[in-house]
């Protein structure tokens, strides 16, 4: 791994750059993920480069936030929550900022100021984590891990504490200030998905030109 | 390819599911509802004991007769369809390792899971297990 990324993804757990040119941005982001990780599709059945196009409720996946927020705004989660070990490095690029031009937005949890009790109900509030066969329970945050689960679209609240949960992280993103990131053609997102929350700005028109590349890897 | 342990066999899924487990035998004996709330803890001690011995390593929980469960428990996915061991054997395993899972709390580990079992496979009326819970919160 690149030593500007590496101390960037320490310090803020995310760094960005831009390709030196825009041709060939699918085998350039493949290869540059591979310096962090094995890359992995999110499904069996798309590839491990994944086209993100802001996609309407009536066209997405089930359990997915395009499912419930549609091509609006995404409230901060990390990806490939439903995975029992999600993802360890996000890493994008952008084909087409779209004709909004809106922003990814991102949040470090790891610099949220939490109180003991808060800690402690994100630790113990269970979700249902669905995921077809391998669906399982989970909290957001545990001591046995260093990762942050959290996606309010695989993620089911089931009792009174996890609805309390969610009401927390839906005022943590609203009192802390989101990083907010403008794309343009080539430009490179490196996210360590364990530790930083992404979403996505509202538009006022629709802007499904909008056109990132992803790789997840382990 | 190598990928991440299944949740069958993750130790935190199993503690998150055995938690949600007493939670809801808990509610089951606020409500007054006692033959759920013996059925609520069996099931929660048997997924706790197979945390207990999955922290350790998944491979201990894994079917070994089964081919899929022993690659999942190396991370190695062939199938979702995971086989663990019985609870005897479970409770057997545990009594290996852990000094205070002693003969008494075993044999009454073994009771529970052959009650449970009672319970959900034949028309047998769970009264043991009521003697069990008894015998136990008196001890």
């Amino acid at each position: 791994m690149n030593e500007k990324y590496k101390t960037s993804l320490k310090e803020k757990g995310w760094a960005e750059d831009k390709f030196d040119s825009i041709e060939n941005l699918k085998e350039k982001l493949y290869q540059l993920s591979q310096s962090f990780g094995t890359p992995k599709s999110s499904r069996k059945s798309i590839s491990a480069i994944q086209e993100i196009k802001p996609t309407r409720s009536s066209s997405a996946r089930p359990n997915t936030l395009s499912k419930i927020y549609s091509d609006k705004a995404f409230p901060l989660h990390v990806d490939t929550a439903h995975w029992c070990l999600p993802s360890r490095f996000c890493i994008m690029t952008c084909l087409n900022p779209g004709s909004e031009n809106r922003e990814t937005v991102l949040l470090d949890f790891k610099k949220v100021a939490l109180s003991t009790a808060e800690r402690n109900l994100l630790k113990n509030a269970l979700f249902r984590v669905v995921n077809g066969k391998e669906s399982f329970f989970s909290t957001i945050l545990s001591d046995d891990r260093s990762f942050i689960r959290y996606d309010t679209g695989c993620m089911i609240p089931l009792n009174e504490d996890s609805k309390r949960a969610v009401e927390l992280m839906n005022f943590i993103q609203k009192n802390n200030n989101l990083i907010e990131l403008n794309w343009d053609i080539g430009k490179i997102l490196i996210m360590d998905n364990w530790r930083i929350l992404n979403g996505r700005n509202t538009a006022i028109n629709s802007d499904n030109d909008r056109t990132l590349l992803r790789v997840l890897t382990i | 390819m190598k990928i991440s342990i299944t949740p069958a066999l993750s130790h935190e899924a199993l503690y998150n599911k055995s938690k949600l487990y007493i939670k809801r035998g808990l509610q089951a004996k606020h409500n007054k509802n006692g033959e759920e709330y013996q059925l609520w803890a069996s099931l929660a001690l048997e997924l706790l004991a197979k945390f207990s011995l999955s922290s350790i390593h998944p491979s201990l929980i894994a079917d070994p007769t089964h081919q899929n469960s022993i690659f999942a428990a190396c991370c190695v996915k062939s199938s979702s369809d995971i086989k663990t061991i019985p609870a005897k054997t479970l409770f057997d395993r545990l009594s290996h390792i852990l000094e205070k899972f002693d003969t008494r709390v075993k044999n009454f580990c073994d009771q529970l899971s052959l009650q449970r079992n009672a319970e959900l496979h034949s028309e047998y009326l769970p009264h043991l297990l009521k003697k069990i819970f008894l015998i136990l919160y008196y001890q």
